[in-house]
């Protein structure tokens, strides 16, 4: 028996990468291409020295973060959408669309095709979802492009963009819902998490069942400068309607909760025969590197409630969402994710014996 | 940070917004849905009833192994399976039809939805007797399955594998019957051409199958035999003859014949008209080649030289060739019917009966070697060999024999036999003689040898010796006769019969010496003594030296005539030579035997003198060190005495000088003019004595003590001395190191005491108005450094070369030149201290140049 294991996605991008954004004032300026390549050839080396099976970018060239990197710079949005509040204070700011027709800019199979050729270990591809973006069309009705409109415009470029993963070779493709704590948060009824759900699973259903196996979904409190935009909201406000969700994994923060048994046992209950929940072991806001030891303790815990034949590990979120976060090391980043490949052995044999 | 009300109303505003459109859409995609299933349904609905028309059958499972769906002709298959009717819809295809489990229809189906594969196969289905191709498609739905009734294809095919099978069976046992028979077989059509030929056929006449097949019968035919066969075809054809045997010649592919008793008869068509050849060889060269054989062998026997006889095992002669006839001089008339033994001689008289029995136990005889008589009496070797004669049914009925006259090659053998005699005896007497030195021993040799060489019964051998005091005298060895035999009778004397042989005139051989003229003249025996031993063949040869002096002579008699041929006298004589180079040998040997000696015996008396001579030089060498130890003592002891000597005289010399200077600073005036000069003569007279006193403590302090050595920077050294040195600067001096100065072993305060003396001595000894110029460089030599300093000052005549470096060896007087007449024994003492030397090289009027020789550094 193997338990898999595998990233979220995002590794710090390195201090000069960084410096030299902020220096150009554009992340998207040709000037940088060097830098960002040379990021991601040194991020696949030393994931790859972790020992992880399964191994990400790093998510180097999403400009600005996991969430607008598809729409960045499209010349139909104005960079007054709504804010994202974190809860140590900064907000992020979402674009917000001003005409129709929608459509993503860049799609993250273009990453996927580049790393592919500095590795020969599987690559997971993270997405954003589609209630991510849907919060890109304003209040009011854009004249000329209606909200439906631009709903099925949405399904179709997200269902375009994971499919051309999945035909990359993608070993997953996980699709970010970093919201669906933040709509429990705006709707506590549940109505607006259910349409985020639902929204979702329109978009899912358009994958067969041996593709669905293929697709993820990750969810947790939103990791930005080691704090989170709804950490204060309850998962049992949230899982189980998450795993209604038509995807056959489920990649859930769990590292940072202060009472894992409540959260183990909620997933217990609500997880499908055909689901695999990837439980967080590995806590990515805070700085202190998790020893495989308590790894494997944090994964034996949650064998007590999940089915082996269902669960896997992950870390709780990526470790720098954002471009400009530089609150974890580089370091410090693949030394936990180290201690989540070696934990997860732990597990594994410890499991083995009994 | 919270977001601000409106921020968060406006955010939740757009997410429900939203929300209803999402609500919308998944009306709409489920509406889709609807209409996609019911298309869905239409559709299988069109399959089932094409499914339920077609003559095959079809079921579907579900994942979990029940049956979801059978057309008609599926359940017909399943029930004819089923004893119980009913409908199989729902029910598990493992429970309901146990006994397919462990089956390849089992094994099959889980392949297919294990591997996501279709799978077909052929089985026949044992309850319902019939043969279905099956093929099984996996979908995520469970798996379908389709049944193809092929029993009636199986059934024919089988129908045809039979017929197929029995009509390759007999066309295999014709085909076998064809190519294994042990004759060879051949069809060829009417023109000739080979259609079939068996292996046989093929083996016989050295061809594969494909190159007969491309031939014709007339094409394989000896030539000599076309034509009959060419007559047997026709009148075959023309219906004749049915068939033809006859034997006729093959040409095989080797071009070698092959004998073939070949038969030859038609294969007929349905309307009786001829369509082919058949053709049966069968290969009888070997029986051929066995009458050809013996006809032969009938000749060889006749033309034989070997007699060649067969006979009954009772000895009856049955056959006597003529070589037979010719051998024993009986005719073939003579001899069969007689028995064989009148051929047998006296003491062979049941050789044959004996030669039969063996025969008749089986045995061969080759080569028997034996004796018969001929018709005319000769006694004939010959050689038998005898070999059983068997009847056809193996049954021994007599022998042949073959014999060979031998007599030559016996008398060859025997011939061969002395001479590889004669030939051992003298190779052993000339190994045994050339090995020997002692002179007893090699006419000893000799003698044996030659007696045996000769044929004699007896065999003397008289020679003279010269002793070591020059006494010639008479020995004589024998072989053959004990030593009593002659000892009485003395030595031969040089009579007519014997002198020849002493005076080296050569052989005496004669065929019966009391016959000889010459016998028997000599009193007072006239003869041979009363008690000699009998001699009437006789033999005698002289042994003659190189230088040609008669050793001796060697004597042989038999009391028989004729004994000795010409033949052993030639060996006796060659034996004779040998010894005679054997015996000068010995005496030469003898001779350097007595010269070793006498060597031997003046070395060792040159050894004594030449211990007396070493001891002597041991005891002078020892008187020598002892004096040379006792001189250095004497001469460090004066060295040292000179020391103190020269340092002790310098105290009251000081005092003089002192009181001197004394004198003249406080008394001058009260001296008269004569008084002062004699006051500064002591002076001078005590300046110089000191300077005298300095070099010679400066010599002794060079001559004494111990001089640890080192090296040394003799460029350093020069130039320090250069230097310090106030007559060797640059305006009174041009001193000038004209190549690189090395290092060298020595003591520094030597070396600079020895360049001192040196280079002030260069300097002080210039013609006047010659202003000095030395030329200081280094050379190797055997090793050394050589140091050397060319002037240009007066030179040193050669008279005078050996005692400037002497104490006080000086050449000019102290008027002419200052000095003590030390600095050059200084200058010696310090480089022979250093292990090094001094020299110079000069003429007079042409500068010197003075040389040290010192060890090099490295």
């Amino acid at each position: 028996m193997t338990i898999p294991t595998e990233p979220i996605g995002s590794i710090p991008r390195p201090a000069r990468l960084i410096e030299e954004i902020a220096a150009t004032g554009d992340h998207a300026d040709p000037r940088l291409d060097s830098l960002y390549d040379e990021a991601i050839r040194d991020t696949l080396t030393r994931f790859e020295a972790t020992g992880s099976p399964v191994i990400t970018d790093g998510e180097q060239r999403k400009y600005h973060n996991f969430w607008t990197y598809s729409v960045d710079g499209l010349e139909n949005t104005a960079p007054d959408g709504f804010k994202i509040p974190f809860a140590a204070g900064h907000v992020r700011r979402m674009p917000r669309l001003t005409k129709g027709p929608f459509r993503y800019r860049m799609r993250a199979d273009s990453f996927l095709e580049f790393a592919a050729r500095y590795t020969k270990v599987p690559l997971k591809q993270a997405v954003i979802s589609p209630s991510a973006l849907s919060l890109m069309y304003p209040a009011d009705d854009i004249p000329g492009y209606s909200r439906q409109e631009f709903i099925e415009d949405l399904l179709s470029e997200h269902e375009s963009e994971i499919r051309r993963c999945l035909d990359r070779g993608a070993h997953k493709v996980q699709i970010d819902f970093t919201e669906g704590r933040l709509a429990v948060k705006l709707d506590p009824s549940g109505n607006l998490l259910n349409s985020f759900i639902a929204l979702n699973n329109l978009a899912l259903s358009r994958f067969s069942e041996a593709e669905r196996q293929r697709i993820g979904v990750h969810t947790c409190p939103g990791g930005d400068r080691d704090s989170t935009h709804s950490a204060d909201v309850d998962y049992a406000d949230l899982l189980p309607s998450l795993f209604e969700l038509r995807a056959g994994n489920f990649y859930i923060a769990l590292a940072g909760e202060k009472d894992r048994k409540r959260v183990l046992e909620m997933i217990r209950q609500h997880l499908k025969p055909d689901q695999r929940a990837f439980i967080g072991v590995i806590s990515t806001i805070d700085p202190h590197v998790d020893t495989a030891e308590e790894v494997r303790d944090r994964i034996l815990e949650a064998a007590e409630y999940i089915p082996l034949n269902q669960l896997g590990t992950t870390d709780d979120c990526g470790f720098s969402p954002f471009s400009d976060d530089t609150s974890t090391s580089r370091d410090t980043a693949f030394a936990k994710i180290r201690a989540r490949v070696e934990g997860t052995k732990l597990a594994e044999q410890e499991l083995n014996r009994r | 940070m919270q977001l601000d009300d409106h921020e968060e109303k406006l955010l939740r505003s757009v997410a429900l917004q939203n929300a209803r459109a999402v609500l919308i859409a998944r009306e709409k995609a489920e509406r889709e849905l609807l209409s996609a299933k019911e298309a869905l349904n239409i559709s299988n609905q069109q399959v089932t009833n094409i499914l339920e028309r077609i003559s095959d059958g079809f079921v579907a499972l579900d994942p979990k192994w029940r049956f979801t769906y059978l057309n008609q002709k599926g359940a017909e298959i399943f029930r004819r399976f089923q004893k119980q009717q009913g409908s199989l819809l729902g029910k598990n295809l493992w429970e309901e039809f146990p006994e397919i489990k462990g089956t390849e229809i089992e094994a099959n189906y889980r392949r297919a939805v294990q591997d996501q594969v279709t799978v077909e196969f052929e089985t026949l289905l044992a309850p319902l007797e019939a043969w279905y191709i099956i093929r099984a498609y996996p979908s995520a739905n469970g798996l379908s399955i389709y049944f193809l009734d092929i029993s009636r294809r199986k059934r024919t095919e089988a129908e045809r594998n039979r017929t197929e099978i029995a009509l390759r069976a007999s066309e295999q046992h014709f085909r076998a019957a064809f190519n294994q028979a042990a004759v060879g077989m051949a069809v060829a059509a009417l023109d000739g051409r080979f259609e079939e030929v068996n292996d046989r056929f093929c083996e016989i006449l050295g061809f594969s199958r494909e190159e007969l097949l491309s031939q014709t019968f007339t094409d394989i035919t000896f030539e000599k035999d076309r034509a009959a066969t060419a007559e047997n075809v026709h009148q075959l054809l023309a219906g004749e003859i049915k068939d033809y045997t006859y034997e006729k010649r093959f040409v095989r592919k080797d071009g070698s014949i092959v004998w073939g008793l070949t038969s030859v008869t038609l294969l007929m068509g349905e309307a009786g008209k001829p369509e082919r050849f058949i053709g049966v060889i069968d290969d009888i060269t070997l029986r051929k080649n066995a009458e050809e054989l013996r006809s032969r062998l009938a000749a060889v026997v006749e033309s034989s030289d070997d007699a060649i006889l067969s006979m009954t095992f009772d000895t009856i002669v049955t056959t006597w060739n003529k070589g037979a006839e010719r051998m024993f001089g009986y005719s073939a008339a003579e001899m069969i019917g007689q028995s064989i033994e009148r051929l047998l001689p006296k003491g062979h008289e049941d050789e044959e009966t004996k030669i039969l029995n063996r025969i008749s136990q089986g045995e061969r005889i080759e080569d028997y070697e034996t004796v018969r008589t001929a018709k005319d009496g000769r006694t004939l070797d010959v050689s038998l060999s005898v070999s059983p004669i068997r009847d056809a049914t193996g049954t021994l009925t007599g022998v042949s024999k073959i014999s060979r006259d031998i007599t030559g090659r016996k008398r060859a053998e025997q011939a061969l036999r002395e001479e590889s005699r004669v030939l051992e005896i003298l190779n052993e007497t000339g190994k045994a003689i050339a090995s020997q030195l002692d002179l007893e021993k090699i006419v000893q040799i000799v003698t044996d040898s030659a007696t045996r060489l000769s044929g004699a019964q007896f065999g003397a051998f008289f020679y003279n010796v010269i002793n070591q005091d020059g006494e010639a005298f008479m020995l004589y060895s024998l072989s053959g006769a004990p030593r009593e035999a002659f000892e009485k009778f003395g030595h031969p004397r040089a009579t007519e019969l014997f002198g020849p042989t002493f005076r080296g005139e050569g052989p005496v051989r004669i065929a019966d010496v009391t016959k000889d003229p010459r016998y028997g003249k000599m009193a007072p025996h006239h003869g041979m003594p009363k008690g000699h031993l009998p001699v009437c063949s006789y033999l005698a040869v002289p042994v003659i030296s190189r230088s040609g002096i008669v050793i001796g002579g060697l004597f042989f008699g038999h009391p028989e005539p004729n004994i000795f041929t010409e033949r052993a006298e030639r060996l006796v004589t060659g034996v004779a030579a040998q010894a005679a180079v054997a015996i000068d040998n010995a005496r030469l040997y003898d001779a350097a035997q007595h010269e070793i000696s006498r060597r031997k015996q003046i070395e060792v008396e040159l050894r004594s003198v030449q211990d007396q001579l070493r001891s002597h030089a041991e005891n002078l060498e020892t008187l020598v060190t002892e004096r040379t130890s006792k001189l250095r003592e004497t001469i460090g002891e004066l060295e040292a005495f000179s020391y103190s000597v020269s340092h002790d005289m310098r105290s009251p010399l000081r005092a003089m000088q002192g009181y001197a200077d004394a004198l003249l600073d406080e008394y001058a005036q009260k001296l008269d003019e004569t008084g002062q000069d004699y006051l500064n003569r002591i002076k001078r007279a005590a300046g110089r004595m000191d300077l005298l006193i300095q070099d010679v403590l400066a010599y002794s302090r060079v001559a004494q003590g111990d001089v640890p050595l080192k090296a040394v920077q003799l460029e350093s050294v020069i130039r320090d001395v250069i230097q310090n040195y106030p007559s060797l600067q640059p305006d009174r001096a041009r001193i000038t190191i004209v190549t690189e100065l090395p290092s060298v072993i020595g003591h520094e305060a030597y070396l600079t005491q020895a360049v001192s003396n040196i280079l002030t001595n260069g300097v002080k000894f210039v013609a006047r108005g010659v202003f000095p110029e030395i030329s200081i460089g280094a050379s190797r030599e055997n090793g050394l450094v050589r140091v050397y300093f060319q002037d240009n000052g007066v030179g040193i005549a050669p008279e005078h070369r050996h005692r400037i470096f002497q104490i006080f060896g000086r050449v000019y007087s102290e008027k002419q030149y200052e000095g003590t007449g030390i600095g050059l024994a200084i200058a010696k003492k310090a480089a022979e201290r250093m292990g090094g030397s001094i020299g110079v090289s000069s003429e007079f009027g042409r500068g010197s140049c003075f040389y040290l020789l010192l060890k090099p550094a490295s």
